[in-house]
């Protein structure tokens, strides 16, 4: 009996721990802010848009009794709406409604180019907001998704990339060192890019979801004739679509689709192989929106915000193959080519490669890129595997996976192992985050990394290499001169 | 060795990696942590709102709503839900001092860029969907900013309701503008002196609270 509690309690225990793993993986995996730098310059541009739209008739919308007089505001909105539907434009008189307005296109482009983005992203939202707000009769889904994207942006440093923040900190340091050709900083992945990326990838999946469910109350979503009727609305149509009267199965084809497409993609965009072909049939389908019923704004915004869902580092390869040109130095992600062994001269050590992984399936693939590498590799699945063969080959470098070890093993490896059997190696651990309690205990020298999911077996070499690099350079100083090994590895 | 499916796979820098150990304190960590929470309840709790709604979804909006009212998150996303419908448009006539009247519709074609038509024609969709005293104060605006835009002395504005074409009727040799598809109702006549009269009573009102 006591046996079978102590068993449900690991297993218990093993759940939640999986549980918080995954909770922190998703929310806490720094990301790097290409990808929402780029829907910055997206997002700045319809929302600029939005507001020299809305200057084409200013009196007339923004007006104390104007089309959205504040009587009606007053008596209606903030009564249905609660006190804390907040526009400043409730305290515009007429008079400054122009130089206000003004100030507000010159925010919004500042922030389209990344210009003072700390600041003018959240002045953004405050305007995005105002305008809604103060013109609420005359809102549709483009001022919804303008609100939630730029509320994202305020959370992600988007002006990273592709700013004039950018540029400014580098005329800046170029200014610094006179004559001395300087390259872009470099930018790194960050908590709250990745934070606000998963927020908008929620919040996408949360809109279709309920656009999907609120369509199936409908009856015409079931016998078919919904996109009938939505292309036969002659106030939306900017395209004769009536010709598709005489083909009832493509309309109802396509509002069978539409449903199936939208209630399922909160669930199927999180599966990769799944993933690209929801956005591209969610982009044709606000690209048809836009090209028969005349919601281009509104399905562009829809599209920008697609770009949280795709992989930051491919989009920036892509654009920069696109636009010849680099976006920043690649440092941060770029491994080096194939034919290039990653050791450099001298150092040696990757000859031999200990390598401990539970998974035969991932130390195969390890090994093999080791190999590919010109480096060989001895595989092995347990700690006390690892000891013996460390005692056997004392100048081999080890890659040790802990991500599915147990509790226990991991404070082997970190009393135990660390301290001397890895003490003079170059040395990558991979870990999850529930693990990283340790770093903090122990002392640990530069050439010991630390990878913290997500990495890559490419990642995993390349810093093993780094590793051995900057043992070998240690080597060849004299004891007094090393660095202190002391606290956490720094990759760079 | 796992990989997330879009976050970063490059290698991070540790101390980016951990946010429970530098610059983020235990209590900063998890108030984050409720934080994230906080607002997926309240991305949530807006569509859920929606009619029908239980008891318990209200709740959560009732407690989610000055949350979500300042971030302009409290949309319920039923894009064409739960059935594409026909459309209001708003017509008017004018009448000028000089005798001349100008008869007009909103939103109609003409206005340009498309954004600014549909800014239009939530105007009228709006319209369309009050009723009572909101309506009637609505209409006195829309008649107030059409007197003002032109420069007229008396406006009056219909409602007029556009059914949609069913299949069958195109398939009959019919069409989407066929004048028993379109319904048309009074909302009455105003003049602008009335007009501006009630304006400035208002602007003083409001000025007053």
């Amino acid at each position: 009996m006591g046996r079978t509690v102590q068993i449900i309690q690991r297993e218990c225990r093993d759940y939640l721990g999986r549980v918080v793993d995954n909770w922190n993986d998703f929310w806490f995996t720094p990301r790097d802010p290409f990808a929402m730098s780029v829907m910055r310059i997206l997002v700045g541009w319809m929302v600029f848009y939005t507001v020299l739209v809305w200057g084409m008739r200013l009196d007339s919308f923004f007006n104390v009794d104007g089309f959205n007089s504040m009587e009606m505001l007053e008596k209606h909105l903030l009564v249905e709406e609660g006190p804390f539907a907040l526009s400043f434009w409730y305290w515009v008189p007429d008079s400054m409604v122009y130089p206000v307005h003004y100030l507000c296109l010159a925010v919004t482009f500042c922030f389209m180019v990344g210009l003072f983005t700390r600041w003018t992203s959240i002045l953004s939202l405050i305007i995005v907001i105002s305008y809604a707000y103060r013109a609420r009769y005359a809102n549709y889904g483009l001022d919804q998704i303008n609100a939630i994207l730029t509320l994202y942006l305020c959370i992600a440093p988007c002006g990273a990339y592709l700013s004039v923040d950018r540029l400014l900190r580098r005329r800046r340091r170029q200014k610094s060192n006179p004559g001395v050709d300087v390259a872009p900083e470099p930018v790194y992945p960050t908590l709250a890019t990745n934070i606000a990326t998963r927020m908008t990838q929620v919040h996408f999946c949360v809109i279709y979801l309920a656009a999907g469910l609120g369509k199936l109350f409908g009856e015409t979503w079931w016998d078919g004739t919904a996109m009938w009727r939505g292309l036969a609305n002659a106030e939306y149509q900017t395209l004769d679509m009536t010709w598709l009267a005489y083909f009832p199965w493509f309309t109802e084809l396509m509002t069978h689709m539409t449903i199936a497409w939208e209630v399922s993609f909160a669930f199927l965009i999180w599966r990769p192989l799944m993933r690209p072909w929801m956005l591209l049939v969610g982009a044709s389908m606000h690209f048809g929106i836009g090209l028969m019923l005349g919601m281009w704004t509104f399905g562009f915004c829809m599209m920008f915000g697609y770009l949280a869902f795709l992989d930051p580092l491919k989009l920036r390869a892509v654009l920069q193959y696109v636009f010849r040109t680099s976006f920043g130095p690649d440092d941060v992600v770029v491994v080096p080519p194939a034919t290039t062994r990653p050791v450099p001269a001298g150092a040696g050590t990757l000859e031999h490669v200990v390598l401990l992984d539970h998974s035969e399936e991932s130390a195969g693939k390890t090994a093999a890129e080791l190999e590919r590498l010109g480096a060989g590799a001895r595989v092995v699945s347990g700690l006390d595997e690892l000891m013996g063969a460390l005692e056997d080959e004392p100048d081999s470098a080890v890659i040790a996976n802990l991500q599915k070890v147990s509790a226990e093993d991991v404070e082997r490896y970190f009393c135990s192992l660390q301290p001397l059997a890895l003490q003079n190696r170059a040395c990558v651990t991979l870990m999850r985050h529930r693990q990283t309690g340790w770093l903090d205990s122990v002392s640990m020298p530069d050439h010991h990394r630390i990878l913290i999911l997500p990495c890559d077996r490419k990642d995993v070499i390349n810093e093993l290499s780094k590793a051995a690099a900057y043992l070998s350079s240690q080597e060849s100083r004299s004891r007094a001169d090393r660095a202190p090994a002391v606290g956490m590895a720094s990759l760079y | 060795m796992t990989s997330d499916m879009t976050a970063t796979p490059p290698v991070a820098p540790v101390d980016e990696a951990r946010p429970r150990r530098r610059g983020w304190s235990l209590a900063g960590f998890v108030l984050l942590n409720l934080w994230i929470v906080f607002h997926l309840l309240a991305v949530v709790s807006a569509p859920l709102s929606v009619s029908p709604s239980s008891n318990v979804e209200r709740g959560l909006w009732m407690a989610m709503s000055p949350y979500v009212q300042i971030l302009y998150q409290n949309n319920g996303f039923h894009f064409f839900a739960p059935n594409p419908e026909g459309s209001n448009s708003v017509r008017y006539v004018l009448e000028f001092e000089d005798g001349r009247t100008l008869e007009g519709k909103f939103p109609n074609r003409d206005i340009w860029p498309r954004l600014l038509y549909h800014r239009y024609f939530m105007l009228s969709e709006t319209l369309g969907a009050l009723g009572g005293e909101a309506r009637e104060r609505m209409v006195r605006d829309f008649a107030r900013q059409l007197c003002r835009d032109y420069g007229a002395e008396r406006a009056t504005l219909f409602l007029e309701w556009h059914e949609l074409a069913r299949r069958e009727r195109i398939l009959a040799g019919g069409s989407l503008y066929d004048d028993d598809l379109y319904q048309v109702t009074p909302l009455g006549t105003f003049t602008w002196d009335e007009l501006s009269k009630s304006s400035n009573a208002n602007v003083a009102t409001t000025s007053a609270e």
